[in-house]
């Protein structure tokens, strides 16, 4: 790893869409080490640079992966030149994973406008991104863009309306259980369905952030979150009115709510680049005890819901048609319980496990209340 | 006897280490500079006979370039007490078995659900006839795998020997899957058949697109005489159907694309336009991913496109 006081050379990046190139300046480079990974980048060696005759490194995560075997990189009298082959077309926002930028690296503008290896069918990418070369070079200079403080602005707002809207949801369901205790579970999806409902439909709006980059995280991911719970809230509960009555409903939204009234505070933070370390922590621990309980209590609504889809035949679609397409939504929610529940319950709780560790460390949590 | 300039070495010692964990693993000995990788692996195996050669991949660096079975230790400029890396690529199976279940299986769960049998369809089974068109899709989906079985056994050549086994699971799993989720649907007893007009003009485009699909991996097969790894852009021969690499570079994709769906048109079901678009999503990733290698290999790749003519 590279030690904190190594020096850093200054380094120039370009990029076409299949490319990536890096200009370090350094001269008459001795015992250079050059380390391409999937998605690191680390180098070291001894040259003339900024701070004159020293040793000088760096350590960079890209943004998305390349190719390293397809990469190369040729030392020259001025300077270490690296061209890195991109694991996939597409252009990339910044260089490195990390949103905040290193003073010693740079764009290299004059590669940008003077694109030397274009093929018959390329054009200049800075055409596809109008707007983009100005917000990369007032980036560079250090002021923040219009589109980016109103991007921020959007997060923000976003995330606080639906932590709004959970916190809603949470006291109405305290006030009314304090009120008339365990005889109020019935009524709660009277009282809170509808906030719950825009809230799950503006979730939506989340894979749309993850695919347009606003958010970072996979896109399938975001999919596989917030179309299960979609399908849970918007079919097996709205979609059966026998299912709105029974006092699962009241626990389910509970275990969501307190799920989301971490999550949206971490994400609100987040937008600012603002960490406390409390929330951080809450975010990466409440999981353990709320996700289980929530997909227990789904799978009490699916269970429990499957006699009345099956009587009603709601979402199943019978042959003869003129598609010769049979669906039978009980079915496929038997096939779910009995094939894909412990698998999924399982795989999530691994996910989470893994990015606890690397966010929080295995007990770096410990020394943050030190 | 005289020595020539060149002489045999021996390499008397080439320590392996683990390409994953980049932990030494052990030493191999009685190697010489004329030996090649695939003398490397199968020493390596003599030490862990569960590494048998086809298991290895063996590089210079940990995280480097696979080497060749065929490259000789003197050209990579390895000598004694040089390194090499070693990865465990996990069970293996060969590619000819992989096809085998991946198509006889799908050949063979068609024809057993085209008898209507009780665990699927209960005793409404057998409620009512037939219908034509479902005579006619059983016999072109037999056709299908039947053909691909067939090609499997003369017609392709394998670049590589094997394919890791849980490729096999996969695989399977998609193709016995959706075998069984249009065989449901087409020999249902409540399955309602197109017209004889729209049955018998999707068959006869099915048809010709299945010949057109051999066409092709005639014409590929052709392209490269056995045993050699030249790379050659392939072009149009005397038969008409292989006009269409003027168009794609992966037109036995299109051809395939093409039976689907004229099948799909054929029974007019929506589970086998379901399957006809998976394959094409799956095919068209490969066409794409071919059709690049082609363009970066050869300077002078003719104007095409990879898998739909004009479009993609």
């Amino acid at each position: 790893k590279m030690g904190e006081n190594t020096l850093s050379p200054f380094v120039y990046w370009a990029q076409t869409d299949s490319t990536v190139t890096l200009r370090i300046e350094l001269r008459n480079v001795q015992a250079p080490n050059v380390n391409l990974q999937e998605q690191n980048l680390i180098f070291s060696a001894v040259g003339h640079g900024a701070q004159g005759e020293k040793k000088y490194g760096f350590n960079l995560r890209l943004f998305r992966t390349i190719d390293p075997e397809k990469s190369r990189y040729r030392i020259l009298d001025r300077y270490v030149e690296l061209s890195l082959t991109k694991a996939q077309v597409e252009f990339w926002p910044r260089l490195i994973e990390d949103t905040k930028k290193p003073a010693w690296l740079k764009i290299d503008f004059d590669k940008w406008i003077h694109e030397e290896d274009l093929s018959d069918e390329a054009r200049d990418i800075v055409d596809d991104y109008p707007g983009l070369y100005e917000q990369m070079q007032a980036e560079e200079l250090g002021w923040p863009t219009k589109r980016e403080s109103l991007k921020k602005v959007y997060l923000f707002l976003y995330n606080l309306w639906q932590f709004v809207g959970f916190i809603y949801v949470i006291s109405v369901m305290s006030t009314r259980y304090l009120r008339d205790g365990p005889e109020s579970m019935e009524g709660t999806y009277e009282a809170v369905g509808w906030m719950m409902h825009l809230c799950l439909m503006t979730q939506f709006l989340e894979v749309l952030h993850s695919l347009t980059g606003y958010t970072k995280g996979s896109v399938f991911e975001a999919i596989v979150q917030v179309g299960g719970r979609g399908i849970i809230f918007f079919c097996l509960i709205e979609g059966e009115e026998r299912m709105q009555t029974k006092p699962v409903i009241f626990y389910l939204f509970l275990v969501w709510s307190l799920i989301e009234l971490v999550r949206y505070p971490y994400y609100l933070l987040r937008v600012y680049d603002v960490e406390l370390s409390f929330i951080t922590w809450l975010r990466y621990t409440i999981w353990i005890p709320l996700y289980p309980l929530g997909f227990i209590f789904e799978g009490v609504v699916i269970l429990r819901d499957i006699p009345y889809f099956d009587e009603t035949g709601k979402y199943s679609v019978a042959l003869p048609n003129k598609w010769n397409f049979a669906f039978h939504f009980p079915t496929l929610l038997r096939c779910y319980l009995l094939f894909f529940f412990f698998p999924a319950m399982y795989k999530m709780m691994n996910h989470m496990y893994h990015q606890r560790i690397k966010k929080l460390g295995p007990t770096s949590w410990k020394k943050k209340f030190a | 006897p005289g020595t020539h300039w060149r002489e045999v070495m021996e390499i008397e010692k080439l320590d392996i280490y683990n390409a994953k964990s980049g932990k030494f693993v052990t030493s191999l000995y009685g190697l010489k500079s004329t030996s090649t990788i695939l003398d490397v692996k199968k020493s390596v195996q003599q030490q862990k006979t569960v590494l048998h050669p086809g298991r290895q991949e063996v590089r210079l660096e940990q995280k480097g370039k696979s080497l060749q079975d065929s490259d000789v230790l003197q050209k990579l400029g390895i000598r004694s007490d040089s390194k090499l890396y070693v990865k465990d690529l996990g069970p293996q199976i060969g590619w000819k078995t992989v096809f085998f279940a991946e198509y006889a299986g799908p050949m063979l769960l068609y024809l057993w659900i085209y008898q209507r049998p009780w665990l699927f369809y209960g005793d409404k089974g057998h409620s009512s006839p037939i219908s034509l068109c479902t005579h006619i899709a059983a016999g072109c989906w037999t056709f299908h795998y039947a053909k691909r079985l067939l090609e499997t056994q003369f017609v392709h050549r394998f670049s590589h020997g094997t394919m890791p086994l849980f490729n096999l699971f996969k695989n399977c799993t998609y193709y016995w899957g959706f075998t069984a989720y249009v065989a449901y649907h087409v020999n249902h007893p409540l399955f309602t058949p197109p017209s004889n007009l729209q049955l018998y003009a999707a068959l006869a485009a099915f048809l010709l697109c299945e010949f057109g699909n051999f066409s092709i991996h005639m014409a590929l097969r052709n392209l490269r005489p056995p045993g050699s790894k030249e790379r050659k852009i392939p072009y149009p021969d005397s038969n008409p159907m292989t006009q269409l690499f003027n168009a794609v570079s992966c037109p036995n994709y299109t051809y395939e694309f093409g039976s689907w769906v004229a099948f799909t048109v054929m029974t007019q079901c929506l589970p086998a336009g379901m399957f006809a678009l998976a394959g094409f999503y799956q095919m068209a990733v490969w066409a794409l991913g071919k059709h690049r290698s082609y363009k970066k290999d050869f300077k002078n790749y003719p104007q095409r496109k990879a898998i739909l003519p004009f479009l993609l």
